[in-house]
């Protein structure tokens, strides 16, 4: 049996010392790792109420970007309207001046009439295509305000979730300072920080949608453009019958006109 | 100057008069297909505008019809001009969103 004494021996020493400061080390990490997080549970309040305003903050300059957005949206679509009625102001005019001409080459009660039945036509069948284009439009316009509508409520929605859970991690971590020891701040600190990640990446996870109003949007253009075509095909319909008409109460001249 | 090999140090007056030479080249190529664009450009601009003039009332049926055809012409493609607009009207607030989302970084808690 190796007397204690042994162990004083120069090797044996060196031995005894590593074996107590195994055995000392983890009680020295911990307090060590204590001593780190404790400032985490002391500077909760303030983390947690920074994100909290900034948030409030981010989430208010959303609300200014639609509010911008809407405020363009109305002064493009009344400067679109402003440009349509100049354009359809213009061609009346012009088609005005084309059958005040056409009128003069009329020579007999029964070729005015036919021009005056004529003018009627094509401004019944003018009146018909803008009432059709109109109608696009504004189911166009209905159809954008649907698509931003209910995208805002989704992300209106993310966004309530999001500061939720933020608040909610806050609410878990302060409840665990408050009633655990130092040496458990490292844990709250960490469960924090997960639920932190979660609730922003999930939020994130949502944004992949944001674009596709777009999408719908275009989808909304195709529709209101086949309309147009539609309306454009029974407008060349309805003036070539009266043409038609008018060529022939015309008789021989009517290749003139 | 002259180095221990008994070369001369620096550039020889032909090395600058090609890098000269190269440059003037590169810039003048530069300023040709500037000035082809332009050229394109100013080609294309008129006729654009050319379907907005309003021709002289003939007095025609063909007339009317032609009036009827720019008229349809002018209010679509007024109405098509407003597109991109909407389109991005309807997703400008998608960065303020996105900002909302990088709000903290939890790796700095």
């Amino acid at each position: 049996m190796k007397r204690i004494s042994n162990l004083l021996k120069p090797g044996g020493l060196l031995a005894a010392a590593v074996v107590s400061v195994g055995m000392l080390a983890p009680v020295t990490a911990n307090a060590a790792a204590a001593a780190s997080s404790a400032p985490f549970c002391t500077a909760l309040p303030t983390v947690t109420g920074k994100v909290k305003t900034d948030i409030n903050n981010l989430e208010a300059k959303v609300t200014q970007a639609r509010t911008a957005a809407d405020t363009k949206r109305t002064s493009d679509r009344t400067k679109e309207d402003q440009e349509i009625q100049a354009n359809r102001t213009k061609w009346d005019a012009q088609r005005q001046a084309n059958f005040t001409k056409l009128m003069a080459k009329a020579t007999t009660d029964a070729e005015k009439a036919a021009v005056t039945t004529y003018q009627i036509s094509i401004t019944t069948a003018v009146t018909t295509r803008r009432a059709a284009y109109d109608a696009a439009r504004t189911a166009f316009r209905s159809g954008v305000d649907s698509a931003v509508s209910a995208r805002r409520t989704t992300v209106e929605g993310q966004m309530t979730a999001f500061s939720n859970a933020t608040d909610a991690a806050a609410a878990t971590a302060s409840t665990s300072c408050a009633s655990g020891s130092l040496a458990d701040a490292a844990t709250i600190r960490t469960a924090y920080v997960a639920s932190m990640k979660t609730a922003r990446t999930t939020f994130k996870a949502g944004r992949a949608d944001d674009a596709k109003v777009a999408t719908t949007i275009k989808d909304l253009v195709t529709t209101r453009n086949d309309a147009f075509k539609t309306a454009d095909t029974a407008f060349t319909t309805a003036t070539a019958a009266a043409r038609t008409t008018l060529k022939a109460a015309f008789g021989k001249a009517g290749s003139s006109i | 100057m002259v180095n221990r090999s008994g070369r001369q140090r620096g550039f020889a007056a032909i090395e600058v008069v090609l890098v000269v030479v190269i440059i003037a080249l590169v810039a003048g190529i530069g300023v040709w297909v500037y000035r082809q664009k332009n050229k394109t450009d100013t080609a294309v601009a008129p006729a654009t505008a050319a379907t907005t003039v309003t021709p002289t009332a003939t007095g025609t049926t063909s007339g009317v019809d032609q009036d009827s055809v720019s008229d349809a012409q002018g209010e679509e493609t007024i109405t098509k001009k407003y597109d991109s607009s909407e389109s991005s009207n309807a997703t400008s607030a998608n960065t303020a969103v996105n900002n909302v989302g990088d709000s903290y970084n939890e790796a700095n808690f």
